[in-house]
Order: C-alpha cells, then sequence, then structure tokens
C-alpha cells in the first residue's frame, strides 16, 4: 500500500541528494530514495515495508515524537558493514492529530566532515601545545610587525609578561636593523633565516651583546597576500661566546707561538753575535799575543806556549762554529742558498753526511720569514736524519716558484713508526718543524716507515698568511 | 808616477781615520774621501771618480755587498775591495759575483791591504789568505745546480696517487687502492694541480704521461 504523499513526490525525492525516509503510522518504512540507497548499500525492496529497526537503525532512538523539530545525529551502518554518521531533522506529517501521521526523515550525510573536524581540532590542538612547550622562542606578527600573539619561550627570552606584547609593534619594543630583512620579506613573499645575529636588549644593556639564529616566514592569506609572519628565535649567545673563546684563545696560541719562534731567532742571533763579536775577538786578540811573544823574547823551545797557540786557534774555530750554528749569519746577509750551501758543507768536519742538493728559483731573496723557516725546517730534518736514520746520505730539495718555497728532505735510512710514541727530543723536533710551516700558513708531511726512510715535505707561501 | 786614488767606506769612524791615516801613508797612494753612511756613498763615488773604493762589508742599513752594486752601477771602471770579517766562502763569492774585485780580511795583516789595492787597481782578483781561488770555484759549482722539476717536490703519497691517477682509476678507485678516504684522494688530487702547475685533471695526467710517472701496464 503506497502513500499519496509518495506517489506524489516520488519524482522530486529520487533527484534530491538528502537521504529522504517516510515512515508510516505502524513504523514500516514507506519511502527510501535513491540517495538512502546509494549510502547504505541496501535496494529499495530490502526495507520498503519492514520495520525501519530491523534493518537500518531508527534516525531517532525511538518515538519520532521526541525528535520532533530538533536536527539528533546517528551511527547509520551499511551493508557493506561500514558506518555513516548521518544528521537527521524529523518530523510528522500530518502536523495534527486527525489522523496517524507519518514521520518523515531527511538526512545529510556528516561522516566527512565531521572526521576533518576532528582533525582539525587535534591539529590545532598540537599546534597550541608546540607553540607553549617549545624552548624555541614563537611570535606572530602582523604585516606591519605588531605583536598577535608571543609563547612564554619568548616573553622569557626578553624577560617581560606574555601580556606585554599584545598591540605593541616589535621594532617600536625593539629596534634594529633586522627591520629591513622584515621588509623584505612582506615584499619578497619569502622566508628569511639569519645565523647567530647579533642583537642588544635596549631595555637590558647588562646582557650586552646576545646572539640569535631566527626565521621569519609569511603566512599568506587565500588571496597570495601576506597575513601575517612566523617569527621563531633561539638564543645562541652561548655557542657564539664559546666560538669567540675559542678564537681568540686559538689567536693567543698561534700568537704565542710566533712570539716564541721570533724571540729564539733573536736570541740565538744575539748570542751568536756575542759569541763570534766578543769572544772571538778576545780570542784572537790572545792568539796574537801569544805569536808575537813566540816570534819576541820568549824561549822558543817552549813547547806549552806553541801548544796554547794551537789551543787557541782550534777554540777560535770552534767559538766561529758554534756562532754560525746558532744562526748562520748569511741566512740574514746572503739568504737561504749560501746558509744551506754552508750547512751541508762536505768540507765541515762536524758534517757527516752527505747530502744531495738540488734547487731551483733561489738566486734570488725570499720573504725572511720563509727563508728561516726553511732552513730551519731543513737543518732539523738533516738533524734528525744524522741522529736517528742510521744511513750517512741524505737529499734535500728546494725549489721557489713566484707563490711557494717547497722544501723536500729525504733519506733511505731506518725509517720510523709514525705512530709509535716518539722519544721527546725527536717529537720535539718534528712538531716545530710543524709550527714553523703553519705559521707562514703553509704545510709540512712528515711520511715514513721502519724500513722505508724517512720524507719530510714542506710548502711554505711566499706571502704572508691572512689574519 | 800616478798615485792610486782611494775612497774609503766604513761605518765606524775610528777604523775609517786608521784606515785612511794608513793609506795617505802609502807613497803610490791618495785617499780623496771617506764616507761612514753607506747610502751616500753612490754619489760621492760618482763624483770623486776614484780608481779603487774600499768597504766594509757589514753595516746597518746597507750592507758592502749593496754597495758594491750600486757604485759599479754608477762607475763601472772603480774597482771594488771588500773588507770582511767573515773569510766564509759564501761571502767571498757573493762580493765577487757582485763585481768586487778583492776580499780582505779585518783579521789579516795591514799590508795584505795594500796588496790588495795594488792588485785590483791593475785588473787583477785578490783575496787574503787563506782564501783561494779553487774554494771560490768549489764554492760555485755547489751553488749551480741542475733545477729542480715540480714532480721531485711531491710527497710519497701523492706521488702514488699521481700514478694511479694517470691510469685512469676513478677516486673510489684509488681511495680503496691506498686504504684511505675518498675525500683524502680529492683534496691529493687538488694540492697535485697547484703544485704541478696544471689546470685540470685531464692536464694531470698528460703530465704524469709526460714525465714518465705513469708506468705502463
Amino acid at each position: 500500500m503506497h502513500s499519496p504523499h509518495a506517489r506524489l513526490f516520488g519524482p522530486l525525492l529520487e533527484s534530491v541528494s538528502d537521504l529522504v525516509i517516510l515512515v508510516d503510522p505502524a513504523g514500516r518504512v514507506a519511502t527510501f530514495n535513491r540517495a538512502c540507497e546509494q549510502l547504505s548499500g541496501y535496494r529499495r525492496e530490502e526495507i520498503l515495508q519492514t520495520e525501519l529497526g530491523r534493518v537500518l537503525a531508527p534516525p531517532c532512538h525511538s518515538a519520532a515524537a521526541r525528535c520532533q523539530g530538533e536536527p539528533c545525529e546517528s551511527l547509520w551502518p551499511t551493508k557493506s558493514g561500514g558506518e555513516r554518521l548521518i544528521r537527521w531533522r524529523c518530523s510528522l506529517l500530518p502536523d495534527n492529530d486527525c489522523a496517524p501521521p507519518y514521520m518523515l526523515c531527511i538526512g545529510t550525510d556528516v561522516t566527512q566532515q565531521r572526521r576533518l573536524d576532528k582533525q582539525l581540532r587535534a591539529q590545532s590542538r598540537l599546534v597550541e601545545s608546540f607553540f607553549e612547550s617549545t624552548l624555541t622562542c614563537a611570535v606572530l606578527l602582523d604585516r606591519e610587525f605588531n605583536y598577535l600573539r608571543v609563547n612564554r619561550a619568548y616573553a622569557l627570552a626578553c624577560g617581560r609578561e606574555i601580556g606585554d606584547f599584545a598591540g605593541r609593534n616589535h621594532f617600536e619594543l625593539y629596534p634594529s636593523s633586522a627591520r629591513e630583512i622584515f621588509e623584505e620579506v612582506v615584499r619578497t613573499k619569502r622566508p628569511h633565516q639569519a645565523v647567530a645575529r647579533p642583537f642588544a636588549f635596549p631595555d637590558q644593556p647588562e646582557r650586552g651583546v646576545t646572539y640569535w639564529d631566527w626565521t621569519l616566514v609569511p603566512v599568506l592569506d587565500e588571496r597570495g597576500e601576506v597575513e601575517l609572519l612566523v617569527f621563531c628565535l633561539n638564543d645562541v649567545t652561548e655557542r657564539e661566546q664559546q666560538k669567540q673563546r675559542l678564537i681568540d684563545a686559538l689567536e693567543r696560541m698561534r700568537l704565542l707561538s710566533h712570539q716564541i719562534v721570533e724571540a729564539q731567532e733573536r736570541e740565538r742571533w744575539r748570542v751568536g753575535l756575542d759569541l763570534h763579536d766578543e769572544v772571538g775577538q778576545g780570542l784572537t786578540a790572545v792568539k796574537l799575543a801569544l805569536r808575537n811573544a813566540l816570534q819576541g823574547g820568549v824561549e822558543p823551545r817552549d813547547a806549552r806556549l806553541a801548544g796554547a797557540l794551537q789551543a787557541v786557534d782550534g777554540l777560535i774555530e770552534t767559538v766561529r762554529r758554534i756562532a754560525l750554528e746558532l744562526r748562520p749569519p748569511m741566512l740574514d746577509d746572503l739568504g737561504l742558498l749560501p746558509a744551506l750551501l754552508w750547512l751541508i758543507d762536505p768540507n765541515q768536519s762536524e758534517n757527516r753526511l752527505k747530502v744531495a742538493f738540488k734547487h731551483s728559483g733561489l738566486d734570488r731573496r725570499l720573504p725572511s720569514a720563509v727563508e728561516t723557516a726553511a732552513y730551519r725546517i731543513i737543518q732539523e730534518a738533516l738533524t734528525n736524519i744524522a741522529r736517528h736514520a742510521r744511513v750517512r746520505e741524505a737529499e734535500v730539495l728546494v725549489r721557489a716558484t713566484e707563490e711557494t718555497a717547497f722544501l723536500k728532505v729525504e733519506d733511505r735510512g731506518v725509517g720510523f713508526d709514525l705512530n709509535a710514541p716518539l722519544e721527546e727530543s725527536k717529537g720535539s723536533g718534528l712538531l716545530g718543524m710543524r709550527e714553523r710551516a703553519r705559521l707562514l700558513g703553509g704545510r709540512l708531511t712528515i711520511e715514513s716507515a721502519p724500513g722505508a726512510g724517512t720524507a719530510v715535505t714542506a710548502e711554505l707561501p711566499l706571502a704572508p698568511p691572512l689574519d | 808616477m800616478k798615485r792610486i786614488s782611494l775612497f774609503v767606506v766604513d761605518d765606524h769612524p775610528l777604523v775609517l781615520i786608521g784606515l785612511r791615516d794608513f793609506l795617505t801613508a802609502q807613497r803610490d797612494m791618495r785617499v780623496l774621501g771617506t764616507e761612514t753612511d753607506p747610502a751616500r756613498v753612490t754619489e760621492a763615488a760618482a763624483r770623486l771618480k776614484p780608481d779603487v773604493l774600499i768597504v766594509d762589508l757589514m753595516m746597518p742599513g746597507l750592507s758592502g755587498l749593496e754597495v758594491v752594486s750600486r757604485v759599479l752601477e754608477v762607475r763601472s771602471v772603480t774597482r771594488l775591495v771588500v773588507l770582511s770579517m767573515y773569510s766564509d766562502v759564501a761571502y767571498v763569492a757573493e762580493a765577487l759575483h757582485r763585481g768586487a774585485l778583492g776580499y780582505v780580511l779585518k783579521c789579516a795583516a795591514p799590508e795584505d791591504l795594500l796588496r790588495a789595492i795594488r792588485a785590483v787597481v791593475r785588473g787583477v782578483r785578490y783575496l787574503s789568505p787563506p782564501l783561494s781561488e779553487d774554494e771560490i770555484r768549489r764554492y760555485v759549482q755547489r751553488a749551480r745546480q741542475p733545477g729542480v722539476e715540480p714532480y721531485e717536490m711531491l710527497t710519497r703519497r701523492e706521488r702514488e696517487v699521481l700514478q694511479l691517477v694517470a691510469r685512469g682509476e676513478t677516486s673510489a678507485a684509488i681511495a680503496a687502492r691506498l686504504g684511505i678516504g675518498v675525500r683524502t684522494v680529492e683534496s691529493h688530487r687538488a694540492n697535485l694541480l697547484g703544485k704541478l702547475g696544471v689546470r685540470n685533471q685531464a692536464a694531470l695526467v698528460r703530465y704524469a704521461i709526460r714525465h714518465g710517472l705513469a708506468p705502463l701496464e
């Protein structure tokens, strides 16, 4: 038995997207439109004339009258086992007491909408808790840089209350040259990242200069205009101060090392000069006196006098050699090549090493610091060979170009294990060579292995290192 | 008899007076002038035109060696005698290289200076004993050496890397072979370019082959 209403409105009901159910006074489904079929998965034939609650949950828990007029929501099981959340509005037809009433239920599927709402709420709770709990200072600014919101970390970092900021302008509170960057971000709509940017709080001069890593990200509205700005900052003052302290300490080390090397050279030069001038000339005077005595009235058979003369001659030579070894004056007066030729002179009885020496570009003076460093490195390397390599031959190569002096001292002696601890004198010698090269902004490589000899290679830039 | 005209340079005034008096006392010599400031010598030499100029090797400011070079630039016929307390052959060789004709040791007998002046004025080289021409010759020989090729200045490791590069090995293969990091190999390759003065890796390979550093297998 079909209701006249259903017949009359049939075509209309089929075309609407709302769910439409008409329940007859006996509680059986009289109308179940296409939208209902599509959503529930049940065909009309399966539902019509059944009691509504047998297959489908009724729109309202019990009597239609209870929810009359008021919308209500209920879960609708689908035939495939799913569930949809439907928002129903039910009313009784006709709306009087004359006839047993039909109940008209019009429903909308709100499953998707509810899901989105829920996600949105969850997200916003997440953002909120992140904003409040993060140690990063976070600020929302409008496009004129007025504070919209700040988090606890920001207020704390500024030494203020959260409530102090609303309505005030960032750059009125904290004027700085960063304003240009902010304006640029608004203009270009592109985020900006700053690293270790210095800032002094005008209201807290006792804090001195503070350093901040920060990002400024524009948030665009639907028209693509900058609506607000997210400003996140991290206080990196401590990190920067530590870095600066480290840099200062390294610089002091470098300076000290430089001064030690300089002082050592100066001292050697002075002692050498004193030995040569004072002691050497004094000995020469003694020698002349002895010679005069020998040629003069003294008994010529006095062998002791001749012996003394010989001893003085030997002393003069020794003093001369010690003075030269301290710092050969030819290094200052004539340059690296004459100094090296003296150092490896095979006629010197002290030189037990036979040195093969080849060089290029030494027919000119190099910067004095480079000449000294090169001389000392080669001297130290040769001393090491003579002391430890158990070999009588060594090779010295020097090549000076426009920019660099290259050195190489190599032997085919016993070598040593670079990773094994060295006896102190040798270790400090190697360290000294490295330091000489490093002070000039150069590089020194020591290559050795037991049985494979040793190669010391250095590069010394001729231009002083940039500070 | 034309006397030998002299000019004497020494930064010690007392030494200078002693030298002047000693030289003036010689019948065949006369002293045109003396100077304690080496910077003023060139001008004086050009003006007074001495036959022989005697200069102390060690003076503050400008060394006697520099004076030798400058005087000869303005007046090449002047003969130069260097007075020095250094008997090291390096100084002698340098003085001679710059054009001095005489080298007299301060510790030598005074007559030695006279012998030097009389020799150089005739264009004959004079060295105070025990300095000898032989010694100078040997020194100059030692100073003059065949040059050094850039590849000779490589470290042992750089040389190994270069050989493998020349064989066409990749950085990764070289790293595996030598048991070092790829980054280290890359930094060796970059250093090789600088040390050998070549522009790119292809030029590096050519350099290695040209200098026989890449044994063909």
